[in-house]
């Protein structure tokens, strides 16, 4: 049961200025003796502040410069890791969007580019037919005329293909400048 | 040695804001104020830490990494609170600090933590070596109460802090520090009362 004696407040006071028990009156020293509470507070405050004293020489102390530069070095680690949050958002954006474009890039082209590899297929292997059944060796044959003539899907394939390298390149560089 | 001079400019001008207007304690003052500062509250963290923690070595540690804590915060208090408003950031900080400790091994509170793991870890508190009789009465007594308890006793009878104070620094309701402090105090004056046991 919580029960705090009257004079405690006075007796703390006294002893949190080193009065006790010098400057007490008379009859605030005899209650301490046989009040339990005020007892209990001045013994354990007499300990506890002899205890504080005699560890106050105890520890070997840093320079106070140390602290100071570590905290420095921690706010400095702090800022950089906050500039760089919205650098690693973007990032993270850049690479999406090439994701994106290389996708729709790869959609749109596959069609013409299948249709530019069967007309090749089939031009290659009437080339090839004809130099097997020529008697002599036709230089225009080596060049399948209509195979670039159908060909504007072959500009496109290599545009589409060189600017998703780009991009890539672009999208590599970012990360590894953050590393 | 003005510190922020080898600093990033950018960092160092922040540092560096000591104007009439600038209210803060710290980060905004230089360092030589806050060497004076630690100067005076180093000695007194150290020996909270230590007989609380019951280990000089993580009294050491914890100490360091109070300060640098205490510079780097993001709401330090205010200069017109003066210098105790700061310490007992500090000592809050601190608090928080072992409360981690405690909370990184296996138990998950304080209050688990089994009275065992605490005692007999203080070498340098033992009474051979601290030479101090009341040292000598007080450590044993000490490493046999709760870390919750040692808190709040040598918050309440070493550094004098008002129930209020000690709610602030613990995280505790200043009407449960008050029961608490009450049932702690008459715990450990038992102990104290108690013969010293010297261990073999």
């Amino acid at each position: 049961m919580l029960r705090s004696c009257q004079c405690e407040a006075e007796i703390r006071q006294l002893l949190e200025l080193g009065h006790w028990p010098q400057s007490c009156p008379p009859e605030l020293r005899a209650h301490a003796e046989s009040c339990r509470s005020c007892g209990d507070l001045i013994l354990v405050t007499q300990a506890f502040q002899a205890g504080r004293a005699a560890s106050l020489s105890a520890p070997q102390l840093p320079p106070p410069g140390v602290l100071w530069w570590r905290a420095q070095l921690r706010r400095r680690n702090a800022a950089v890791v906050r500039i760089n949050k919205p650098l690693f958002g973007a990032q993270i954006f850049a690479f999406g969007i090439t994701l994106l474009v290389a996708a729709g890039l790869i959609t749109s082209q596959a069609k013409q580019s299948w249709h530019w590899f069967t007309s090749l297929r089939s031009e290659v292997a009437d080339w090839i037919a004809s130099i097997s059944q020529s008697q002599a060796f036709h230089f225009q044959a080596l060049f399948p005329v209509t195979a670039i003539k159908s060909g504007a899907s072959l500009m496109y394939l290599v545009t589409g293909l060189a600017m998703v390298a780009l991009i890539s390149g672009v999208v590599l560089y970012l990360a590894s400048e953050k590393q | 040695m003005l510190w922020e001079s080898i600093l990033p400019h950018a960092i160092a001008s922040e540092a560096s804001q000591v104007g009439p207007k600038s209210n803060l304690i710290q980060l905004r003052m230089d360092s030589d104020a806050f060497a004076g500062f630690y100067e005076r509250s180093a000695r007194p963290l150290w020996a909270y830490l230590a007989r609380v923690s019951c280990d000089p070595a993580l009294a050491d540690d914890l100490m360091q990494e109070s300060y640098v804590r205490f510079l780097s915060a993001a709401r330090p208090p205010r200069m017109e609170d003066g210098e105790v408003a700061a310490r007992r950031y500090l000592f809050r900080i601190a608090t928080n600090l072992l409360r981690d400790h405690w909370r990184r091994p296996v138990s998950a509170s304080i209050e688990e933590m089994p009275e065992e793991f605490f005692a007999a870890r203080d070498e340098s508190a033992r009474p051979d070596s601290e030479q101090n009789e009341t040292l000598a009465m007080l450590v044993p007594a000490m490493a046999r109460m709760s870390p919750r308890e040692r808190q709040l006793l040598w918050l309440a009878h070493a550094e004098g802090y008002s129930h209020k104070e000690i709610a602030e620094v613990t995280g505790l309701v200043s009407a449960s520090v008050r029961l608490l402090l009450f049932r702690a105090r008459r715990k450990i004056g038992r102990f104290l009362r108690e013969p010293v046991r010297r261990q073999p």
